[in-house]
Parts: C-alpha cells; structure tokens; sequence
C-alpha cells in the first residue's frame, strides 16, 4: 500500500508521479507542492505523466493538480487512472507464470514465445556441455557426464541420461522433456530432483518434468499422471 | 614341449622371472635414462679425470648409456692424442 | 589436523579409483572422519563408484572457482555419515586448477577431517601435479605386471622430488592372482619392493566382486565375503597404525583343500 507520493523517471514515458492511495486530496496536494520544492530545480521543465493510483480525480482535481505542476514550471501530459506501472509489470509476469505453471498452456506454445532456441544436431558425451539463453532442443541423446543448461526449455528428442538445467535465469515455468527421460540428475530454476537410487523401469513414452507445488514431478505429456 | 623340460630340469624360465629381468633393466634404464645435463655433467668429470693421465680429443669424444640385451653399459668413446708421463695434478 | 593422502600410480586403469572408495569406506566404518575428492577433472569416476552420481550439484572447480562454498559442494555418503565425497567437474579440464589451489582446498579440509583421501588422474601432468600438492602421504598403487611397476617407479621418483614435508610412498599391489603367482607367472610382491625400494601397505587379490560393487556403485567393503574388501578393511587399519599382518593370498581355500584337511592330509 503506497502511502506517500512517488516520483519515477521512466525512458519511455518520461517523469512519472505515483499519488499515495491512501489520505484527502487536499493531504495528496500538500505533499506534492513538498515533494516538487524538494526536488528544486530538477523536475522543472520536465513533462508530466501522473498515475492516480486507483483513487479517481475530479475535473477540478485534475486541474488543481496541474495548477500545481505548472507552478514548478512543469507541463501536465495526461492523468491516468492506474497504479505503478514497473509493478503492474511484474505483477503481471508473475501471473502469466503462474498460468504456465498450472499448465494450462501446451507446451508448444511456449516454446514459440522464446526466439532463440538452440538446437544440437548431434549426441552430447560425456564432459561436452551447452548452455544457452533461451531453449535447447538436442536432436541425439544427452550421456551421462554430459550437461544442458538452458534459461529456457529443455527437449531432447532421444535419451536424457545427463544432467539437464532447465530456467537457469530461475524460471520455474521452464520444462524437460526427453523422449527417454533417465536424468542424472534434473534442475529447473533452483529445484533439484535426482533420479531415485534404485532403477524404476522406464516408461516407453515421452516424458515431461517441471516444477509443481516447488518440488520436481515427471509426468506424460498427454495424461496428466504424476509419478 | 622345450618349455616343458625346461620346467622339469629346474631351469626356471617362467613369465614372471622373465618379467623380472625385463623390469629390472628398464627401470635402470629409466633411472639413468636421464637429461642431457646428466650426461654433460658426466662427460666433463670424466674430461677432467682423464685429461690428468692423457691428452685427449674433446670435441669428438661421445659418452652415452647403452642399453643392450641384458645389460645397460656407459659407452664413452674418447680419442687419445698423447699418453703424459704422470699425472698431473690431483683431486 | 588430518592426513591428506594421495592415490595415484601414473598408469591407468590399475585400481586407484577402487582403492580410494573401498580405503575411504573403510576408513570411515573404523569412525574416522572422512572426504573422497576426485581430482581426475574431466573424467570423474569416484562418485558413480561411490554410487553418488546423481547428488552432485557443485564441484571442486565450482569451490576452486568460488561458485560455491565448501559445505555446499560435498555429498554425504548414503550409507555412513561420516564419509564425503567433493566430486570433480566433469566438463573442465585440469589445467582449470592449479597447485597452489588445491593445496589451499586441502588444508581447508584438513580442518574438517582426520582423512583427506584424493583420487589422482592417471599420468604425470598437470592433474597429477595439482593432486599431490597438498598431500602429506602417498599411496602408489601397482598391478603385478612389468608396465605398471614402471610407471610406480618413475610415480615414486616425482613423490620423492616433491620438496616438502612428507612421508615416504606406501605400496598397494592390487589385482593378485594368487594361483598365477603360484605357477611363477605373475610378478613376486617381493621383487616388486625390492626394484621399487618402498614399503608395502597391503595386497588386494583380484576380486569379482570388484567389478559387481562397481556396477551396484558400493564399494566392496561393505561386502563381507570379498577378499578385496577385506583386503581394504586390513589396509584402512594400518594406515590407522595398527599392526595387520599381510594377507596369505596363498592359502587355499577350495573344497579339495577343505577336505585334506578334515582327513588329517594337509600339513598346514
């Protein structure tokens, strides 16, 4: 809960000011004439957007506002009636996020979103390793001594034998798929799962690992069952 | 069928008495397979020593280490040009 | 402080892997406190003999490097809790470390541990360097045949060069046959020692079991009816300074010998 004025300077929208949420108008104009007096000379002649921050300004209000921006020689550029921008942002990230996480989109799809993804055209041995900003697709298998470190998505389209780390940057909406997933040893973002010391027979299908509920499940693509 | 009587008349020619022969001597080869330092060092010690007793040809004398079938030899081939009559000097 | 003790034999695939993992385990069943470090960087082996492969998330490179702290790195055995392990990197080379770290590394965990057991890489180069920078003791280890009491030799001689505080090199001679050592076609452990001029730490029959705790990834000591474990356990006791005498490799055990024995045949 934002509680005073909030001055931001943005590259794209130029200077910013964030009203508090919370207290009277009159308060809200006191403690911007502060504010601006603060700040001296620095805001002057700047261009100004300013973000109501869910309280809803009058007409009058508006123009009070900008009485008081033109008296520090400052130009009003427009009101709107929303909050921080930069946290609206990222609160907006955080829920796409969790839309991937509770996979409600296939992962085809997140695979085109990323631009860069890697492919390998060969077999990764043992103490060969990629990394790569984006996704990595490895057409061959990944041996075991072998690692793939990605920020992005993991496919191997053969055996992942290998340690495979999936949202290295710490995206924990990032997958590993293999078409024979036997890990070493699995990491997606700062989860880590290892394969169980005893052998378990392997499932003749593709499989999917991703993070659920914090901790690393593998599951086939079509049927939703976890291991 | 030789190695059979070999074996019944005593004469021991086992594999690992060979084996213990053969590594006897690339180990001193190994050993003495040293730097050309080593063997420079030793050329001029022998120049010195010698040269008391004799006048010899030091630009075309060799020293080497020979390792032959069953033995490994210091081989110093060293061009004498005159005998002196004593030594001269000493330690 | 703890012992920092280095395996190592110069040639390859004679069993320094093994004899680290079964003397650290040994080690550690005796109540020491005991690390296993892998300083074969490129080509780890001791965490999948160990059977830890699958718990490794940082290295020896990653501490070296400062990519993350000493306590992060070691992996607790899944057996005994007072055995580590400090994994090597798999995808860096030797030459990523040098000697003065690795002295640094071990002091470090010579703090921690009463035993500090490293696993050398094969050959004379940089990986050997760097893994007897730190060790106080050396164990070389040598199979009864003619190119690897070379390599020991030449191994020795390096140990013997290396200036500092040290103790003489320990001799492992590993994979005996015994029945091939009876018919005079294997190298006599005491010709070995006495071309080699060092002291004989323990003999280790060459063991099938070997190879099945490998694949099971657990050392053969915890395997009662291995000889090679039992071997390791004997060899575990007098690196602690206890007197253990050598194994009699020759005396046999077979059904025939068991039963001139019960006639009253046999003369031992």
């Amino acid at each position: 809960m934002r509680q005073d004025i909030v001055i931001r300077g943005t590259t794209r929208t130029g200077l910013v000011i964030l009203l508090p949420e919370e207290g009277g108008f009159d308060q809200v104009c006191q403690r911007l004439r502060e504010k601006l007096a603060q700040g001296g000379r620095f805001f002057q002649g700047s261009e100004v957007t300013v973000q109501a921050g869910g309280r809803s300004l009058s007409e009058p209000e508006k123009e009070t506002i900008e009485q008081i921006l033109i008296e520090s020689n400052m130009r009003l550029r427009s009101v709107g009636a929303g909050g921080d921008p930069v946290a609206e942002g990222q609160a907006a990230l955080r829920a796409a996020e969790q839309t991937r996480r509770a996979g409600t989109l296939p992962a085809a799809a997140l695979l085109i979103e990323s631009e860069t993804a890697q492919v390998v055209t060969r077999t990764l041995r043992s103490g060969q390793s990629v990394r790569h900003q984006g996704d990595v697709i490895v057409l061959g298998d990944v041996n075991p001594g072998a690692e793939v470190v990605a920020t992005g998505h993991i496919v191997v389209m053969g055996a992942l034998r290998g340690v495979a780390h999936a949202g290295a940057a710490g995206n924990a909406a990032a997958i590993v798929a293999a078409t024979k997933l036997r890990p070493t040893q699995l990491r997606i973002a700062n989860v880590i799962g290892r394969a169980p010391d005893e052998e378990e027979p392997l499932k003749p299908v593709p499989e999917v690992a991703r993070v659920r509920d914090g901790m690393i499940v593998v599951e086939t693509p079509t049927a939703e069952t976890k291991r | 069928m030789l190695d059979l009587i070999a074996k019944v008349f005593g004469r021991d020619s086992s594999s690992a008495v060979i084996a213990k022969e053969r590594l006897r001597l690339v180990l001193v080869h190994d050993r003495t397979n040293v730097s050309p330092q080593f063997l420079e060092s030793l050329k001029e010690d022998l120049i010195a020593v010698i040269s008391r007793y004799m006048e010899i040809e030091t630009d075309s004398m060799d020293v080497t280490l020979q390792s032959g079938e069953n033995q490994v030899a210091l081989v110093a081939n060293i061009p004498v040009r005159r005998m002196k009559r004593a030594a001269v000097g000493g330690p | 402080m703890g012992q920092v003790i280095v395996v190592t034999s110069g040639k390859g695939g004679v069993g320094k892997t093994t004899t680290t993992a079964n003397l650290g385990t040994a080690l550690a069943q005796l109540g020491n406190k005991v690390v296993l470090v892998d300083a074969d960087i490129g080509l780890r082996n001791l965490d999948v003999v160990m059977g830890l492969e699958n718990r490794i998330v940082y290295d020896l490179v990653d501490v070296i490097e400062g990519h993350a702290r000493l306590k992060q790195a070691l992996i607790k055995d899944k057996r005994i809790d007072n055995l580590w392990l400090l994994a090597a990197a798999q995808t860096r080379e030797k030459k990523d470390v040098n000697p003065k770290q690795m002295q640094e590394l071990t002091e470090q965990l010579a703090r921690e541990f009463e035993y500090v057991v490293l696993d050398c890489p094969a050959g004379i180069e940089d990986g050997f360097k760097n893994a007897i920078a730190g060790a106080q003791k050396a164990i070389i280890v040598c199979n009864p045949e003619v190119s690897s009491v070379r390599d020991a030799d030449r191994v020795i001689g390096l140990w013997d060069a290396k200036g500092e505080e040290k103790s003489p090199a320990m001799l492992i001679v590993n994979r005996v046959r015994p029945k091939m050592v009876q018919r005079g076609d294997m190298l006599e452990i005491d010709d070995m020692l006495e071309m080699l001029a060092v002291d004989l730490l323990g003999i280790v029959p060459e063991d099938e079991h070997i190879i099945v705790s490998t694949n099971r990834g657990e050392p053969a000591v915890y395997h009662r009816e291995s000889k090679a474990g039992q071997a390791y356990q004997n060899i575990a006791r007098r690196l602690m300074g206890e007197q253990v005498p050598i194994m009699d490799l020759n005396a046999d055990t077979s059904i025939w010998a068991k039963l001139k024995r019960i006639v009253g045949l046999s003369r031992g």
